[in-house]
């Protein structure tokens, strides 16, 4: 008696997961606007090169002078200094590390230990690395630039 | 026989069977049950807060001028829309009404013109650094650009459609005259590239039909509502509609007792609207 009464509440809870597996009520967006928070940093002008004549920004081209977290975070300016943070580490093309510069910088220090806990605690991260150039003292120097992106959770 | 301890018994097999189906049908049940009586209110306001958000983000983020237009999901979503510097706001028109909140990222060089509240689909416009939502633009129809100088010679089909009612034959009568008067070329090809058909089969009130998955003959239905003030509806094209298919193409179904004294005009107006954007 006890196996049968343990067996259909198996069978239901079976079924139940299976409606939760195909049913969506949250819409998680975390991952979205980690691209969108990334374009931003690329094609901004807040780090990029920027013409003086043209006001042309040319993205991939990084003007070091411009390359601080005070200039990313006033271009990229979320009310809520908790919701996403980033690291950009500037290196030339033998891997040595040039810069680097932290986003919401209060934010990355807490997130970054717990982004792989689950729930509210946690946090989507994403690395991205991009070939690119940087003026720095009137020349031009080929690198790389990683960036790491931690968005926290809802 | 079945002996006490021996096999697997009939019992047990109907038992291993008809608990698993009933398991079934009870979830499924249940699951129609509350997705019939489920209100995705709360579902959509979040939807809209961080879509409109994070295009606001793009809108922020981008250099130079842009100019799109927001459309809603359903026209069936009935929210207010509130844009302040660096928050969306979505709720419903009642106080009382739970607001879901998305923040954007805004930046110095880039303002918002002043706090809106909207209510359906709206332009997003960005100018010198300024950004609005002016719904006075007259053309929340232009889902596609459609821009052609000398549009008078495309050809336009005007025909009535499903059999000869008096009010259809006299409304295409008098927009075919109408519009060769003002120097359009009416051809009795069914090739043309300009579709009108009219038929007369509502009794309530008239509407324009158009083919749901024509961009095309979508913004021709937008404008010409607009200009007969009457309504539009979308329709998947089977069947006898097929000649829908032709974009752009609309079907204007007349009500009874519909005055269309001045459509032939109007008509004429939504095609110079339609190629010249304005």
């Amino acid at each position: 008696m006890l196996y049968r009464f343990v067996y259909a509440i198996f069978c239901i809870g079976m079924v139940i997961l299976a409606i939760k597996l195909v049913v969506f009520t949250s819409l998680d967006t975390e991952i979205l606007e980690v691209e969108v928070f990334t374009n931003r940093i690329y094609n901004s002008g807040a780090i990029m090169y920027v013409d003086a004549d043209t006001g042309r920004v040319f993205p991939g081209i990084i003007d070091f002078e411009k390359f601080t977290s005070e200039n990313l975070e006033r271009d990229i300016n979320y009310s809520n200094k908790y919701r996403i943070t980033a690291k950009l580490t500037l290196k030339n093309n033998t891997d040595k590390v040039v810069s680097e510069i932290t986003v919401n910088k209060k934010l990355w220090k807490i997130l970054y230990e717990r982004v792989s806990f689950r729930g509210a605690e946690g946090g989507v991260l994403e690395e991205i690395q991009y070939p690119i150039t940087y003026i720095k003292d009137s020349e031009y120097h080929n690198g790389f630039l990683e960036i790491i992106i931690l968005r926290q959770n809802d | 026989m079945n002996k006490r301890g021996q096999g697997y018994t009939e019992d047990m097999m109907l038992f291993h069977i008809v608990i698993p189906l009933l398991a079934i049908m009870i979830g499924i049940g249940m699951f129609f049950y509350a997705s019939s009586n489920a209100d995705l209110t709360i579902f959509w306001k979040d939807f809209y807060s961080k879509d409109i958000a994070l295009t606001m983000d793009s809108v922020y983020g981008v250099n130079g001028d842009m100019d799109i237009i927001y459309l809603m999901r359903n026209p069936e979503h009935k929210f207010q829309y509130d844009i302040v510097e660096g928050q969306v706001k979505v709720h419903k028109d009642d106080p009382r009404d739970n607001v879901h909140t998305f923040d954007f990222a805004t930046r110095p060089s880039v303002k918002l013109d002043k706090s809106w509240s909207l209510f359906e689909n709206f332009p997003i416009t960005r100018q010198n650094n300024v950004v609005s939502f002016d719904v006075q633009k007259p053309n929340l129809c232009s889902f596609v650009t459609t821009t052609e100088p000398n549009y008078k010679q495309k050809g336009y089909y005007i025909e009535v459609f499903g059999g000869t009612q008096k009010a259809s034959e006299d409304l295409k009568i008098a927009t075919k005259q109408y519009l060769e008067i003002n120097g359009y070329k009416i051809v009795e090809n069914s090739n043309a590239p300009f579709h009108i058909y009219i038929t007369q089969k509502q009794d309530s009130e008239s509407r324009i039909l158009y083919d749901v998955s024509s961009e095309h003959s979508k913004k021709l239905s937008c404008i010409v509502s607009q200009k007969l003030n009457i309504s539009q509806q979308e329709l998947f094209i089977q069947g006898n509609y097929l000649m829908l298919k032709n974009k752009p193409s609309i079907l204007i179904d007349l009500s009874k007792n519909q005055d269309t004294s001045n459509w032939p005009q109007k008509i004429e107006e939504s095609i110079k609207s339609y190629f010249k954007d304005v």
